[in-house]
């Protein structure tokens, strides 16, 4: 029998359809309340985006997440993983780095309602090893410690598009965001004798234009942990190539001054390591839930300091217990949206619906698939790639109420309206404000702009009377009005 | 073949029919664009995907020009060609 993905479309009208309650929905739908027994441990993984990222998922879902775990009778917690270095100038490679950028966009314990944490520690060295004899490339992993050691592991990701990954969802918030640093370095081929960028990548020496035409030079040597990268005296660029351990912090130092060539092989073997490291997360976790929400679909990762526009619109939140059905349901819902206008979709020329958008529109480099750490899934028994596709329906507007008073109004509000009178009923003969009987309304909704005065200073009321424009220094100023200050005791 | 290329092979072909139905300068003018195209297809750009904006813009721009197209799509696509010029042997044409 094929894997069920539960999923409910993006669109809302109403309480129990607004994204955050239908996260919720699908997480019981998918039983994932029956996952968590009172007193589990359940580690809640997010990536929280990297420093002025917008695109990651905005932490209500986790805390929603959170919020229903507890009820359950869980103790939850909010992770994410160290990075690689991936850039010279990284927000989340350390312990330190990460709390605060996820603080800064929004992920903190008061707003998650539970902690959030580092999973792997400070230098992301706390980790949990285990052998993959099944991996397609990889025969070991390194799992984040808190992961390793939680009871039950509800994924929660944001699904988008990847420049290494091709897409980021479920299998690479296990197999790239669920592995300490560590991990990383093993998933991204650091020293793979084949696929490491230090045995694959073209390296082009004289491509350096010198220091005096490169003004930001010493970035090249300072790019890199180990210092592996000297320029010399005859304005060439060294590299010990032998010695990379492959965390990808020269990329973007290297690509766009053309001095490396970036090697197809390094991409797709990192892809299906993907799936081999997502596997090993799966043998060590007991119970794992999947929620991918396909939202703000940005072609490329929340790991990047930036979020470009959306490829595709929103296409809903899916749940499932199998990771690779749940990637490959939003792969195919993708595929079959329209591309945005104005978005790498379009300028990719796979803005048609039916076309395959993250082949071009995610990845870095020509001849990725965003099949391929899918499929590597299948092959190793990560998953599925059929699957059945469930709608869910909303679970009823009661269920999604403001639970910290569910009182309605006039409980609620009854004596404090009396009390603190927010209406001034006692002025303008029980009105309360000043303002005009009637005006002409008509006059100001024309899309070509007012009928009756296009001075912006001009005081024309819109019951037709004018008062004499004020002028200060030559210029029309508004009337300066009258300051009340009313008190309450007022 | 890269994606590029084959947009850029498409915009050729375009370009091409659409020289043989205007008169002899705008005919000139497609001709000698898509002699540029063709001279740039082997450029590591159009085997990247950094080559694949730039080849789009010019296949719908040929496109339109070879259903009838507009007064400004000769300059319009000439106007590409030259960025696809620039860019061609820039650093960075790969993207990251």
């Amino acid at each position: 029998m094929d894997p069920t993905v539960y999923f409910m479309d993006a669109r809302s009208d109403s309480a129990d359809t607004s994204l955050v309650a239908k996260t919720v929905t699908v997480f019981d739908a998918a039983g994932f309340d029956k996952l968590v027994s009172p007193g589990d441990v359940v580690a809640i993984k997010v990536h929280c985006g990297e420093w002025n990222n917008t695109a990651y998922l905005r932490p209500v879902y986790a805390r929603a997440v959170a919020d229903r775990v507890k009820e359950l009778g869980g103790r939850p917690f909010v992770c994410d993983t160290t990075t690689l270095t991936y850039s010279p100038f990284s927000s989340r490679a350390n312990e330190l780095d990460l709390l605060e950028t996820a603080a800064r966009n929004g992920f903190t314990s008061a707003t998650l309602g539970c902690p959030f944490i580092c999973a792997d520690g400070y230098i992301g060295t706390s980790d949990y090893r285990v052998d993959i004899p099944e991996g397609y490339l990889l025969k070991e992993a390194y799992v984040a410690q808190a992961i390793a050691a939680a009871d039950v592991l509800i994924t929660l990701t944001h699904f988008k598009g990847h420049g290494m990954g091709v897409i980021g969802g479920a299998i690479k918030n296990l197999g790239i965001g669920a592995q300490s640093k560590r991990g990383k370095f093993n998933v991204h081929m650091g020293r793979h004798p084949r696929y490491g960028i230090g045995s694959v990548v073209d390296f082009n020496p004289d491509a350096f234009a010198g220091k005096e035409n490169d003004p930001e030079w010493n970035i090249i040597e300072d790019c890199c942990p180990h210092g592996l990268f000297k320029i010399t005296e005859d304005e060439k660029v060294a590299w010990d190539r032998e010695a990379c351990i492959g965390c990808l912090g020269c990329l973007g130092v290297m690509n766009p001054r053309g001095i490396f060539e970036p090697s197809q092989d390094l991409f797709d073997a990192t892809d299906i390591a993907i799936a081999d490291a997502a596997l090993g997360v799966m043998k060590t976790v007991p119970k794992v839930g999947f929620l991918n929400l396909a939202l703000d679909v940005s072609p490329k990762c929340d790991c990047g300091g930036f979020s470009d526009v959306p490829i595709v619109p929103h296409l809903g939140i899916f749940a499932s217990s199998d990771p690779v059905a749940i990637d490959q349901a939003c792969v195919d819902k993708a595929r079959h949206a329209p591309g945005i206008p104005g978005s790498l979709s379009e300028e990719m020329g796979v803005e048609e619906p039916g076309e395959r958008k993250f082949d071009l529109a995610g990845a870095a480099i020509e001849g990725l698939s965003e099949q391929t750490t899918i499929n590597t899934g299948v092959v190793i028994g990560l998953g599925s790639r059929k699957y059945e596709l469930v709608d869910v329906k909303p679970a009823g507007n009661d269920k999604f109420r403001f639970p910290l008073d569910p009182r309605p109004t006039r409980l609620r509000y009854e004596r404090i309206f009396e009390k603190f009178q927010p209406f001034p009923a006692d002025r303008h003969g029980g009105r309360g404000f000043d303002r005009l009987e009637e005006v002409d309304m008509e006059a100001v909704k024309l899309h070509d702009g007012p009928k009756v005065s296009s001075d912006s200073y001009s005081p024309y009321h819109g019951d037709g009377t004018h008062i004499p424009v004020k002028k200060q220094n030559g210029r029309e100023m508004w009337h300066p009005g009258e300051e009340v200050v009313r008190h309450s005791s007022d | 073949m890269g994606r590029a290329q084959d947009l850029l092979d498409a915009a050729v072909a375009s370009t091409r029919a659409a020289a043989q139905n205007l008169d002899d300068g705008g005919a000139t003018r497609l001709n000698d664009t898509a002699d540029k195209m063709e001279g740039m297809r082997e450029k590591f750009f159009f085997k990247s995907l950094a080559g694949v904006p730039l080849a789009n813009k010019a296949k719908k721009t040929a496109a339109s020009l070879e259903n009838g197209g507009g007064p400004g799509d000769i300059d319009a696509l000439e106007a590409i060609v030259a960025e696809m010029d620039e860019r061609l042997d820039q650093p960075g044409a790969v993207l990251t």
